[in-house]
């Protein structure tokens, strides 16, 4: 009954959130960050028991507008304009990490992704920190090609999220 | 009353609990209305008047403005792009060969002018229709950014290498060394415009 009463949402304070792609080429490597995230989470005794967060593809800004103009035509982002990850399941594994067991969708495709996160509380809420890889292929993106030559498939994606409730 | 406050507060309580992350994107705001533009706010003059808003193109049903049809539109966009990548290093190959055999041509060796002439063609064949696929592709979803970039860089210098290209092909008969410095300036602009893409 207990956790029944403290249960509650709080979003996720998009001014202090960034998700982080890192891609590499033969040539060059680079990142895009987006900074207009947006999320929710469940807590519960102070602790995340559910979260979910979603960013626009367009929203990813890597300082060169081609090369995100590219990205967009390869993501085809009219059909799939939203990348989201929401939890399954979440634990405390140790003091300062959570396992998030959620489903990763991008592209149209849905992937299963645990993650192991960094985890701070605060008295408004909480943020998770950390990075995965995900291959691009998985998720049917056809790599695009520069100099003739593909990107890379692996893809690294960095997270730092802040979750705070609304005064 | 403490009962029914009792009873509302569990139900409360549990509809928080009883749900799993996914359910979470019900509430979140939609997509900005920004996000759904089909057209970038500039675009090539020669990108306007095929494909923009009222361009040719649009006149045919196939082409007409809507989300189905720019996501077509952008397909083959890439497919351009692909192609002018391409077009790209055989036009810059026949530049080279251009240089080698232009080169032994003003050293007298009168026997390579056909030769010359043959590479000639095919290179500003194919180096205008590289600009012509990047010139009248589809455009693309967004603009681009002020400021300088690699991108900007590339176009500027393809204003350079066109004129040249252009002036080289001009002054190919009767003005042999303006038509040598016209194609050294289009090879020099046409190579650092392949080169400030890899930055």
């Amino acid at each position: 009954m207990f956790s029944l009463l403290q249960a509650q949402k709080i979003r996720l304070n998009t001014a202090a959130s960034t998700l982080t792609y890192q891609a590499k080429h033969i040539a060059h490597n680079w990142e895009g960050v987006n900074k207009q995230l947006q999320g929710l989470a469940v807590i519960e005794e102070g602790l995340p028991k559910q979260l979910a967060i979603k960013a626009s593809v367009r929203d990813f800004d890597s300082k060169n507008a081609n090369r995100d103009s590219h990205a967009l035509e390869v993501l085809e982002a009219l059909r799939f304009p939203e990348v989201r990850y929401y939890s399954k399941s979440i634990e405390k594994t140790s003091e300062g990490d959570i396992t998030i067991v959620g489903v990763l969708s991008f592209h149209g495709v849905e992937a299963s992704k645990t993650v192991i996160a960094e985890y701070s509380s605060s008295n408004t809420g909480f943020r998770i920190q950390g990075s995965f890889n995900f291959n691009a292929t998985d998720f049917g993106v056809s790599l695009p090609s520069f100099l003739l030559v593909k990107i890379n498939e692996t893809i690294a994606i960095d997270y730092d999220l802040l979750f705070e409730s609304i005064p | 009353m403490n009962k029914i406050l009792f009873t509302i507060f569990v139900i409360v309580s549990q509809s928080i609990n009883a749900q799993n992350g996914e359910d979470l994107f019900a509430e979140m705001e939609p997509l900005d209305a920004i996000d759904q533009r089909l057209l970038p706010d500039r675009m090539l003059f020669t990108q306007r008047l095929l494909w923009g808003e009222k361009g040719a193109m649009r006149s045919f049903k196939r082409y007409e403005l809507t989300p189905e049809n720019r996501e077509k539109e952008l397909k083959l966009r890439r497919k351009f792009l692909i192609t002018h990548q391409i077009l790209g290093y055989v036009t810059l190959a026949g530049m080279i060969a251009q240089g080698f055999i232009g080169g032994q041509l003003y050293n007298g060796k009168r026997e390579l002018y056909e030769l010359h002439k043959t590479v000639g063609n095919i290179t500003t064949a194919t180096y205008f229709t590289t600009a012509g696929l990047s010139l009248f592709s589809p455009p693309p979803l967004v603009s681009e950014k002020k400021g300088l970039s690699s991108t900007r860089a590339h176009k500027w210098l393809a204003t350079v290498h066109f004129s040249a290209m252009v002036a080289t092909n001009v002054l190919a008969d009767d003005r042999k060394k303006l038509h040598r410095a016209a194609a050294y300036t289009a090879f020099a602009s046409y190579a650092t415009a392949m080169i400030v893409l890899t930055f």
